[in-house]
Formats: C-alpha cells, structure tokens, sequence
C-alpha cells in the first residue's frame, strides 16, 4: 500500500482511466448485438443497415492471445461497424491533460476500402459517415478509402484530417496514441514515435469517449482486430 | 505463451502472499447510462453493471416510485453513479457490492475512499464498508465502519462491531459539514491495529479506536441514500479500497 503521502485523497489526485484488453466480454453482453443495447459497456451503431457484421472476441488462431476485439464489417459499400464506450466520461478541459493509446490491426489497406476511425470523440451514431458533419468534438485518427492514416480533430462542430504520410500494412499490428498536454497542444504518435503536434483543440468542456468504427468503401469486408484501448485523462 | 511468468523474486508462491495489496476500484463508467427514471422495472436490467441478476452490486430500495436505482450516469466527468428517492421520509435506494470481502484483520492496514455529492444536505446517507445491509440507517448493519448524515449538515463518522441490533445509525460529528450539491472526498483507514483515523477532503476528520471497531470482519462497500421527506440524490465519483494480504 502506497498512498504517497496523500492519505484521505489519494485517489482523488490520480487521473480518471478506462483500459479493456478484450479478454473477456462481461458475460458475453458487452458487444451484444440484441437489445438491450443502452445497458452495454459498449455501444454500437450498424451502418446502413446492419450489413453483415462480425463481432466477437476473436481465437487463438486469429492473433487473439491476451484477448483481442474482432470487429468486420459487411460486404456492401458504405457497411460499418461503430462502436463507442457508453457514458461520455472523458472531459476535455484546458488544464486537464488526456491521452489515449489503442494497439490494432485492419485486414487489409486496399484502396478505395479500408473505413478507420480511432480516438476519442463526441456522441455520433456513425463517426466515418460524420465525421466532417456532426461529430461535434473530439481527436484521434482516420484511415479513409486511399489508404492512408490520417490525424483527424473535431472543434465545436468543425475541424479537419490530415495525412501523417505514415503507411499501414495490412494484417500487423501498430499502436496509435495522442495525448493532450493540457495547454495548447495534441500530440500524435505511431509506434511510439511523435508524428504529430497540433494547435487546434476540440472545444473547452466537451465530453469525449473512446470511439472506433471500421467499415468498407467496397465489397471486400474489412476486419478491424483489437488488442486493446486504453485512455486516461486529470480529475478535475 | 512462450516462457515463464516472472514471479517476484523470491516470492514464487503467488501474487497474494507476495505481499501486493488487494485492490478494488470503480470508475462507475460502464454499464446503462440510457435507463428510463420512471419505473424500477425498466432499471432491473440484467445485463448492465447494476443489474440485480448478475450484477457487480446488489441494489436495494424500498417502494420507491419516482426516483431511481443507482445507474451510470449519462455524461458523468469521469464517470459517476447516481440514485434518487423520491419526497416520502423514509424512501432509500443504495448498493452494496457482492460478497463481503474486505477483512478488517489485525497487521492488516485497510483503506477506503471514495468521491460523492448529495443534492441537498437534509437526507440520512450511510457510506463506507459494512456487512451485508438493505437499510443502513434504520437498521445499522452488524458490523460497519462509515461515514453518515443523519438529516442535516453534519458529516458523521461510526464503527459497529456486532451491531445488528443497534437501530438508527448514531455516529459521531466529524465536525466537517458537507456542502449541498458539492463533491466531497470521503476516506478512512484503519492502522492494522486498532484505531480507524478518518478523512474529508483529504483533511484529518477524526479517529474511533475504541470496541467498536470491527477487527475480525469481513465488510463490503456500501451506498445509500434515505428521504426525510425530500426528494434527494446521491452521485458517487468512485469507490476505492485497498487492503494489505493476508
């Protein structure tokens, strides 16, 4: 026990964290596809329609030891699987540093079909579809039809995305993380390496969530595997 | 899995006689946060962190209509539970997590703390870590260490060891009032020994070391919230605990 001489508080000094390593799926009802979905840990929207989804934990065969998420979307272009932690917990806030780190794979980086987002961002029922529109706030990264791994930052209903002229390969893992320092910048990172620092904030109290969605520009599925995501941000 | 585990040095008999404490810490971030507040059949849901059926924590209530269970709140700055009972004196809704796990053992220190907010500051509340209870107050639980408001301002603190009889929670004024509406970090310890030194705000708020105290228990985190007449609310931040290896 070591309470750093913060006893009576301690917990209060430590920032807020989330981490799944999708080792177990609570009971097999957090990524339950049936209603009740508003009671989930996770809460997942199927576009259009609901295309022909997998979702499940994936097997030892499919690279899944320490547990891993495997998501695929349908076949059909426009398919996409979005999946958000329920509650919209994380408040961005000047002064309140926020970092998120997610370690994944996409099957494929084909052109014209790979869908990605990853980060934490606003409430939005399809954030590849909406992410120029309606994702009000939020930061993280896209890969969009061309292949390429983008930085994206929503700010009070606007924003942008940018390539990092960083190259994905199909079916290997890479891990991604940004963290917010609490004054004025976002930092991107690859594989642990700054790629990445911005000066465009998403908007003073916004309440973020870890958010990922993947989907399919063509008629190839694309799978989405997992391993884990992990985001922490100050108490205020 | 390729190798082995690295078990600390010295200590390859298993992660709880390595001396690591057990810890227990709730976010309150995951589970429903759409529920309907109008009636408490809409919030006995199975599935999310609350439910009463394979849920992490019993939820308990009297008849009350026009609150509600605890339930992850929607947008809550990082993550929070909440629960209401409605303006009859006597309503109370609170949890309590499964089994009662954590000793109150001699050489053993035990810390808990956790980070709430009532709307008001005319409700009855029992925090801490008890035996199993469904009403706290009216009934203290058989053996207790917590923190209670009993109508008023005036943050309480109490210990019960075989207790089961003793009726309304009577605790003693901290001294420390908590603020309406306002979030309040709530913490004790106990020194392994005999003495629980109590904590608000991160500022010392007392200490009991007499025959109340529970060693030789094994207690449980527990919530609850009672109307004396208004309609109140208890928001819980987080729920922490950690407690030496036995």
């Amino acid at each position: 026990m070591n309470l750093q001489g913060k006893i009576g508080s301690f917990y209060r000094s430590q920032p807020f964290e989330f981490f799944d390593d999708f080792a177990w799926t609570e009971g097999g009802t957090s990524f339950q596809l049936t209603p009740p979905l508003p009671t989930l840990k996770w809460f997942i929207g199927l576009f259009p329609g609901s295309g022909t989804p997998f979702f499940g934990s994936t097997t030892s065969t499919e690279g899944g030891k320490n547990g891993r998420l495997h998501v695929a979307s349908g076949n059909v272009s426009g398919n996409n699987v979005n999946v958000q932690l329920n509650g919209n917990c994380f408040v961005f806030q000047r002064g309140r540093r926020m970092y998120f780190e997610s370690l994944l794979r996409v099957s494929t980086v084909a052109a014209s079909t790979v869908q990605l987002v990853v980060g934490m961002f606003s409430s939005n029922l399809n954030h590849y579809d909406n992410m120029a529109t309606t994702v009000a706030d939020g930061f993280g990264f896209t890969m969009s039809e061309d292949g390429d791994l983008e930085y994206v930052i929503r700010s009070g209903g606007s924003g942008s995305k940018t390539d990092t002229g960083q190259d994905i390969t199909a079916a290997t893992d890479f891990l991604i993380a940004a963290y917010y320092d609490g004054g004025n910048n976002i930092k991107f990172y690859r594989d642990g390496t700054l790629i990445k620092t911005i000066e465009t904030l998403p908007s003073d109290g916004a309440h973020l969530t870890p958010t990922f969605n993947i989907g399919t520009g063509t008629t190839t599925s694309v799978s989405l595997i997992m391993d884990y995501f992990g985001a922490w941000v100050d108490r205020a | 899995m390729t190798g082995t585990i690295n078990l600390p040095r010295g200590r390859a008999t298993g992660m709880r006689t390595s001396g690591l404490p057990i810890s227990f810490f709730d976010h309150f971030i995951s589970g429903g946060v759409t529920i309907s507040d109008a009636a408490l059949a809409d919030e006995s849901d199975p599935y999310g962190h609350f439910g009463t059926g394979f849920g992490t924590y019993i939820v308990f209530a009297d008849t009350n209509t026009t609150g509600f269970l605890p339930r992850i709140a929607a947008a809550g700055d990082g993550g929070h539970v909440e629960m209401k009972t409605d303006a009859t004196s006597g309503e109370r809704v609170g949890f309590q997590l499964y089994g009662c796990s954590f000793a109150v053992a001699a050489k053993r220190r035990l810390y808990f703390e956790t980070r709430l907010k009532t709307a008001n500051v005319t409700a009855d509340m029992f925090v801490g870590l008890a035996f199993t209870a469904t009403d706290p107050h009216a009934d203290a639980p058989q053996d207790y260490i917590a923190f209670g408001l009993t109508g008023d301002a005036d943050i309480e603190i109490g210990c019960g060891l075989a207790d089961s009889d003793a009726g309304d929670f009577s605790g003693t004024d901290s001294t420390v009032d908590i603020v309406a509406d306002t979030f309040t970090t709530l913490a004790f310890e106990y020194d392994g020994a005999s003495t629980v030194s109590f904590y608000v705000n991160g500022a010392a708020a007392g200490t009991i070391a007499d025959a109340t105290v529970p060693v030789g228990t094994v207690l449980s985190p527990i919530f609850c919230i009672e109307s004396n007449g208004a309609a109140e609310t208890l928001t819980v931040d987080y729920c922490a605990i950690e407690v030496d290896a036995g």
